[in-house]
């Protein structure tokens, strides 16, 4: 019974995609329109650079741009926002700064790093983790903040040694407000990724992206477009597991 | 995409003065410390580039950047650019209201219909739609009409979510109620759904309104359609970084601006309730 109920419910979710593709597959077949490729010819496409390895190593270089830049930016923002959150004088301070810092649209920073610093992974890496910074920093503020005071009174009663205090207590509890952050910093980190590889780059999948439709390849063009969206979407999936994992004592305790 | 964290809601920060009143809760002491804070943060700024910590083509010292910051609003070019790109998120922003509002209501009220959907709905969420921009250059070329185009593509999803989010908790007896009163389709949808969902829908409005800044200026900065970003990339080119950092300080005093102003908004409309926040992660 179960299975019977589990498979309608995979159908149930299943059928419109599939239809969707068959329509773009069966419409797109005939098409003449030398900027709308026939799907076909995009997933042809697909096997053909997955053979020839230029998209692998075009798909590496993005995603090592995007883990080492959220990396460094969820380190950051969790490092300072544990600090701010601690201290209700550094919050009422440093609150209309934070604000400011975060409502900068992030790619504003990309012609600026990229302009100075050159077209390296490097300063792009570095532009990922400035966009990176704000949603965790302003989520582990106020996780931090939302800690029952009961708790630090325990902390501090029991003479809970500061790092233990941190890595054990304070961190944890904020856990929730900090992964909700990072998953926003992913999706951010995506869309940086790409800007700053179609603006100046000579790698990447947002450089192919670019340099296919330069040469007016545009089954390469869309084909790799599909990817990066794909890349979100698989990304996007994988730290859903990665968040429950992380936070099963959370949704236990909340049941 | 993109869904910001909403700002922490307003507690008053500021109370009546006592004697025993720590500085930081006191009108006077508390500026006193925030304008320290940012004469530290210039301080720090304007060693950087007179020590040459970072090259002058990155970092030009603060009172050049506060110059072109205030020269630039005594330009007409950029207050052009100023409501190109404005003008051009708040129209995506208002298609995304006009379609996603009404869509979302119905793809909420029918469980069977948000199901089938749910994969396009996780699919479209996550993509990065910016990487879209090259083929709809190439579609469309590069016009207000394709930045429009673009940027409604990404801000439909937090409207949209949010309001499906919103439909989806209407109250069972709130449902039984409508059916047994045998209330018509019309004022189920605008007199219960819709304010039922508002709140939810009110946040992905605010989250929708920066991310539109966002996407307008990238799509600005690498199609060349006319707006802050491109003006900002062109400053650029033009190795005049101080209008370069001008340009990107007024860009967040936008995103700031617009997040208050619908903040605003949404506390006047929703005076009956609470924000939707909570949702917006889920």
């Amino acid at each position: 019974m179960i299975a019977v109920k589990y498979g309608w419910r995979f159908l149930e979710q299943l059928w419109l995609p599939v239809l969707l593709i068959a329509l773009w597959w069966f419409g797109s077949a005939a098409s003449t329109n030398p900027f709308i490729p026939p799907l076909s010819e995009m997933v042809d496409a697909f096997f053909i650079e997955l053979e020839s390895g230029r998209l692998a190593s075009n798909a590496f270089a993005s995603l090592r741009n995007i883990f080492v830049g959220l990396f460094v930016g969820v380190f950051l923002g969790i490092a300072i926002g544990t600090i701010v959150g601690l201290s209700r004088a550094a919050r009422s301070v440093l609150n209309p700064y934070l604000q400011f810092a975060r409502s900068i649209p992030q790619v504003a920073i990309i012609p600026i790093i990229i302009g100075a610093f050159g077209i390296t992974a490097i300063p792009k890496i570095w532009a990922i983790a400035f966009a990176c910074i704000w949603p965790v920093l302003l989520n582990t503020v106020d996780g931090i903040r939302a800690i029952d005071p009961g708790v630090r009174d325990m902390v501090k009663s029991y003479r809970i040694s500061t790092p233990r205090a941190l890595f054990k207590v304070m961190i944890p509890a904020a856990l929730p407000q900090i992964m909700a952050g990072t998953r926003i910093s992913l999706s951010v980190a995506v869309v940086v990724m790409v800007v700053s590889e179609i603006y100046g780059s000579t790698e990447g999948l947002g450089y192919f992206i670019n340099y296919t439709k330069g040469l007016f390849q545009m089954e390469n063009t869309w084909m790799a477009t599909l990817v990066v969206g794909l890349i979100g979407y698989l990304l996007s999936v994988i730290f859903l597991i990665v968040e429950k994992y992380a936070l099963r004592w959370y949704h236990e305790s909340a049941k | 995409m993109t869904v910001m964290p909403s700002a922490p809601p307003k507690t008053a920060l500021v109370r009546i003065a006592g004697p025993g009143t720590p500085w930081y809760r006191t009108r006077k002491g508390l500026y006193l410390a925030r304008i320290a804070v940012g004469v530290a943060i210039v301080a720090i700024w304007w060693m950087a580039a007179s020590f040459r910590w970072l090259p002058p083509e990155i970092l030009p010292a603060p009172l050049e950047v506060f110059l072109a910051f205030i020269e630039l609003a005594f330009t007409g070019v950029f207050w052009v650019n100023f409501f190109q790109t404005l003008g051009n998120g708040m129209a995506a922003l208002g298609l995304a209201i006009v379609i996603g509002v009404p869509l979302g209501l119905v793809l909420g009220l029918v469980p069977a219909v948000e199901r089938t959907t749910r994969f396009l709905l996780d699919l479209g969420r996550s993509f990065p739609q910016i990487a879209l921009l090259p083929v709809m250059v190439l579609l469309f070329g590069a016009t207000a009409q394709m930045e429009i185009f673009v940027i409604l593509l990404s801000v439909l999803w937090p409207v949209l979510l949010q309001t499906i989010y919103g439909s989806r908790r209407m109250d069972p007896v709130i449902r039984d109620t409508v059916s047994s009163y045998r209330i018509n389709l019309w004022l189920v949808f605008t007199k219960v759904l819709l304010p039922g969902a508002a709140p939810f829908t009110m946040t992905g409005i605010r989250v929708a309104g920066s991310v539109s800044i966002l996407v307008a200026m990238s799509v600005e900065l690498l199609a060349w359609t006319p707006g802050m970003g491109s003006a900002l990339g062109r400053a650029q080119i033009d190795e005049a970084p101080d209008i370069a950092l001008g340009y990107l300080f007024w860009a967040g005093f936008l995103g700031l601006g617009l997040n208050y102003l619908f903040q605003f908004i949404e506390d006047k409309i929703l005076v009956w309730n609470a924000r939707g926040d909570q949702a917006v992660n889920s």
